[in-house]
């Protein structure tokens, strides 16, 4: 018994180092001062983000970066809680129908997805831009925020709003009193997961956006160009924003796998 | 009993009939509640009793029929309109609130002033017991607690009617028994009207000086407790208020025959059923003159705490059921086996008509 | 409840309108794209099935490669993610917690890095080969663990294996101790256990692990591109070079379609296989 659980465990711990030591090491190179990517890692530095700060592609990346991000998070949580209030009003089959149809995009490889965007903004002459980029990255962040809001509604417990009502409360005090304030977590994460999935989407990014940048497709650039040792220091700075915005967005769903 | 001097009954409902889908759920029915009446709605689930709760509340509009309180038609009206207040099961209470908010929230939405609202919280705290815990968050109580908390925040809003919906479900046996006690004192108390829902006979013996029993969407019966128990009007209410055997007898011409003993009965000729309850059952050796008797035998004694089940096996092939208290039958036990005579007197037998 | 409100589908709408604009249409038009053909850059709109021929032939060991390849990272992903799942439901206590969330961490976070850390990893002066040549295990760094298959399946299984846990792990969760003791019980070894009891409780969740998997895989051209060399080039190589590279739109959705409809088509396949070898495996 005791060997079997010490093998478990030795395999526990090497899934979870398989996970992790990648994206470590990553960070450790970020701030090591080794331009390459080999140990060892040199004396502690900053160099390489003072570099990545300094660069005109860099700041410019960021800044569409924040602006796709925040539309999107925003935009995703008013689509995405209306749709899931929408559907917990209505008949159980055909709200679920409506829920899968609203999250087939998830399913589907983002390279399609993609390329039927950039062909359709090319037949309609659409010119590509942050504004194409944004409601390219809706489509598959409103089904996370769709799915949270739905699940959270369905397991509300109705007796709440029926004593509200008791107590005299019209459905717009209802809404401001109780709902809202009892989904707000659910909300903020789901909301917070878009965004991370919207800062670290490359692919959708890439075919729709047309000359612009955003931090992914900047990563994309690097790589394909020259072996550039600010790549980490990039690599950092996303790794953290995206799995800071997971943490923060399961920890208030309190979805524990 | 009704007292005569309330003409307009508190509560009238006239002809109230709901489905769901094509399942019927309340055939139409009447139902009167006098001001300051305890009224119970007591039968199985599925019968239903929440149904009709949800109807007077206002959270379901009935398919047909009138509801009026106080004279007034309401049968329009949301719940957020009518003067009616409700105890929820599991209770309801709004768990990102503390108790205080919880009680103030039906007057603040009525924006009533914040003096006047501040006193009555205080009032319902004080009287419920809860002032200690006013700015503890629901979760943190106990079932108990909560259950005083959801009382105190209908009860803030005066309401005409209290409606309580299995209020005691969630709580202990323990716990049950004293709520019940406190729940009665309450409603003396304050002098209000209460309708409750239980499927908890003794619960509703216990609680209301009504009792409204219902089975497949209809009120089968309606009466005291003391009526209830004693004069069920059928099999189904004697069956499920309290313990009773049910015998079945053949009527003929004005009388019944059981065994040799003959009993009395108007009504037209045909099969009837007849009730007695297990505590108006003794057990004797000779066989009683007056009484009426069955010869069997003692199969089974059962110590149920408080008192000792006996089951006869007649020689009618009926089984019968007999209480008798854990006193008597140390004093006079009976061996397991046994030829004896049960007997009961003309008084007890009880003739129900077949619904 | 069943009349449906205005109110209600006022709610629903914009969500809808969004999906319809900017998935449904889009969709829609590359399939009839997939029909049409390019001359001199510019779409003429005669329909026919050559791509999709074109797909058929020249494309097909590109598409069977890719398939192969993916279920490969599907079968090893789920196997893997399911090892984790039983450990975290049956041996680890609160370790499993400490899994739990690192997958779910790393979840929906830095696509890109993940990839290019493992280019960094895999090449010949990168630490595992620096690693292996310290510990005197090789005498000079083995060249095939970068831009290879074997760097792709690597890469992609780490990408997907946190996708795969979750749904393995939920529905480990949802079986219940009673019939696993009961058939302890009654005599039943672990691996009888598994397969009799945990297993087919389990359907959903592998098969839904598996076929994340696989689709990831089979529509990624990233990885293959940045750790797959150059003969490791996969069927999403081929759709965006046809797009991005050919101009030739109608191609590379044929490309497309063609491998999405395969796809559906070894998921449904490895449904039926599951169910097979587990009631032929059953007691």
């Amino acid at each position: 018994m005791t060997l079997r659980t010490a093998c478990w465990w030795t395999f526990g711990i090497l899934s979870a180092a398989f996970l992790v030591a990648p994206l470590a090491l990553v960070v450790a190179f970020s701030f090591g001062e080794n331009p390459h990517a080999t140990l060892p890692f040199g004396n502690p530095t900053l160099q390489w983000y003072r570099e990545l700060f300094a660069g005109d592609d860099f700041l410019a990346a960021l800044r569409n970066s924040a602006i796709v991000t925040s539309c999107v998070g925003m935009l995703s949580a008013v689509l995405g809680t209306a749709a899931a209030f929408g559907f917990t009003a209505i008949d159980r089959k055909v709200s679920r129908l409506g829920v899968q149809l609203i999250s087939l995009p998830v399913m589907l490889p983002p390279l399609v997805l993609a390329l039927a965007l950039a062909t359709a903004f090319s037949a309609t002459r659409i010119p590509l831009g942050l504004g194409t980029v944004i409601p390219s990255h809706l489509i598959f962040t409103q089904p996370f925020v769709l799915l949270i809001i739905y699940a959270r509604l369905t397991s509300f417990d109705r007796s709440l709003i029926d004593s509200a009502r008791d107590l005299g409360a019209s459905s717009l005090q209802i809404f401001c009193t109780i709902t809202l304030p009892l989904i707000a977590p659910s909300l903020i994460g789901a909301t917070l997961l878009a965004m991370a999935i919207s800062l670290d989407d490359f692919v959708i990014t890439f075919f729709t956006i047309g000359g612009g940048m955003t931090l992914p497709t900047l990563i994309w650039g690097m790589l394909r160009t020259h072996l550039d040792p600010t790549i980490n220091a990039l690599g950092t700075l996303v790794l953290v924003l995206t799995l800071g915005l997971s943490v923060i967005a399961f920890k208030l769903t309190r979805y524990r796998g | 009993m009704l007292s005569a001097s309330e003409h307009t009954p508190l509560l009238r409902l006239t002809g109230i009939s709901k489905s769901f889908g094509t399942q019927a759920a309340l055939h139409p029915l009447d139902l009167s509640v006098a001001r300051g009446d305890f009224v119970a709605l007591l039968g199985p689930s599925g019968c239903g009793k929440t149904t009709l709760l949800r109807v007077i509340g206002g959270f379901l509009r009935s398919d047909q029929g009138r509801v009026e309180i106080n004279g007034a038609d309401v049968t329009d009206l949301g719940p957020e309109q009518r003067p009616t207040n409700m105890v929820f099961q599991g209770y309801g209470l709004f768990p990102h609130m503390t108790v205080r908010q919880n009680v103030a929230y039906g007057l603040k939405i009525a924006r009533t002033p914040a003096e006047k609202l501040s006193q009555a919280v205080g009032e319902i705290l004080e009287m419920m017991h809860i002032s200690g815990l006013s700015d503890r968050l629901p979760r943190a109580l106990s079932g108990g607690q909560q259950q005083r908390v959801a009382l105190a925040r209908a009860l803030v809003m005066k309401p005409s009617v209290l409606l309580l919906d299995e209020p005691l479900a969630a709580l202990d046996l323990q716990l049950r028994k004293s709520m019940q006690i406190e729940l009665r004192n309450l409603h003396r108390e304050i002098g209000g009207t209460f309708i409750c829902v239980t499927h908890d006979q003794g619960e509703a013996i216990a609680l209301a000086n009504r009792v409204a029993v219902m089975n497949a969407g209809r009120i089968v019966q309606e009466g005291t407790p003391e009526d209830i128990y004693q004069r069920p009007s059928n099999a189904f209410v004697a069956g499920f208020v309290g313990e009773s055997n049910i015998l079945s007898l053949t009527r003929q011409s004005g009388s019944c025959l059981l065994a040799g003993n003959i009993i009395p009965s108007s009504g037209p000729d045909g099969t009837v059923a007849m009730m007695i309850r297990p505590d108006d059952i003794s057990l004797v050796e000779v066989k009683p003159a007056a009484d009426i008797s069955l010869y069997g035998q003692l199969t089974d004694a059962v110590f149920m705490g408080d008192h000792v089940k006996l089951i006869v096996a007649a020689e009618t092939g009926d089984m019968l059921t007999v209480h008798r208290s854990r006193q008597a039958w140390h004093s006079d036990p009976i061996e397991s086996g046994k030829r004896i005579f049960a007997s009961w007197s003309r008084d007890a037998c009880h003739i129900l008509e077949q619904s | 409840m069943s009349s449906i409100r205005s109110r209600d589908v006022a709610a629903v709408a914009p969500s809808f309108l969004v999906w319809t604009g900017f998935f449904f249409a889009p969709i829609l038009y590359l399939l009839v794209v997939s029909f049409w053909r390019v001359r001199q850059y510019k779409l003429v709109t005669d329909a026919s099935f050559d791509n999709y021929l074109l797909a058929a032939g020249e494309y097909r060991h590109a598409i069977v490669f890719t398939l192969v390849l993916a279920a490969l990272v599907g079968v090893v992903t789920t196997v893997f993610a399911f090892a984790m799942a039983y450990m975290i439901r049956f041996h680890a206590g609160r370790f499993g917690n400490v899994l739990l969330f690192i997958a779910l961490t790393t979840l929906f976070g830095g696509y890109l890095v993940k990839i290019y850390a493992w280019k960094g990893l895999l090449g010949s002066t990168g630490i595992i080969n620096q690693a292996l040549l310290a510990a005197g295990l090789i005498s000079e760094p083995i060249s095939w663990f970068l831009y290879s298959p074997f760097a792709v399946v690597i890469t992609l299984v780490h990408f997907l294996l946190p996708y795969a846990l979750l749904p393995i792990n939920a529905a480990l969760r949802g079986v219940d101790d009673a019939p696993i003791e009961a058939a302890r019980d009654l005599g039943a070894r672990p691996s009888r256990i598994l397969i009799d009891v945990i297993l087919p409780q389990c359907e959903r969740g592998i098969l839904t692990a598996f076929a994340l998997a696989f689709f990831v895989s089979a529509g990624d051209y990233v990885t293959p591109q940045l750790v797959g060399g150059t003969d490791t080039f996969m069927i999403g190589n081929f759709i965006q070079s046809q797009f991005v590279n050919r101009m030739n739109a109608p191609v590379g959705a044929a490309l497309a379609f063609a491998t999405l409809l395969m796809t559906l088509f070894v998921v449904a396949l490895v449904s039926l296989l599951y169910r097979r070898i587990l009631k032929a495996c059953a007691t």
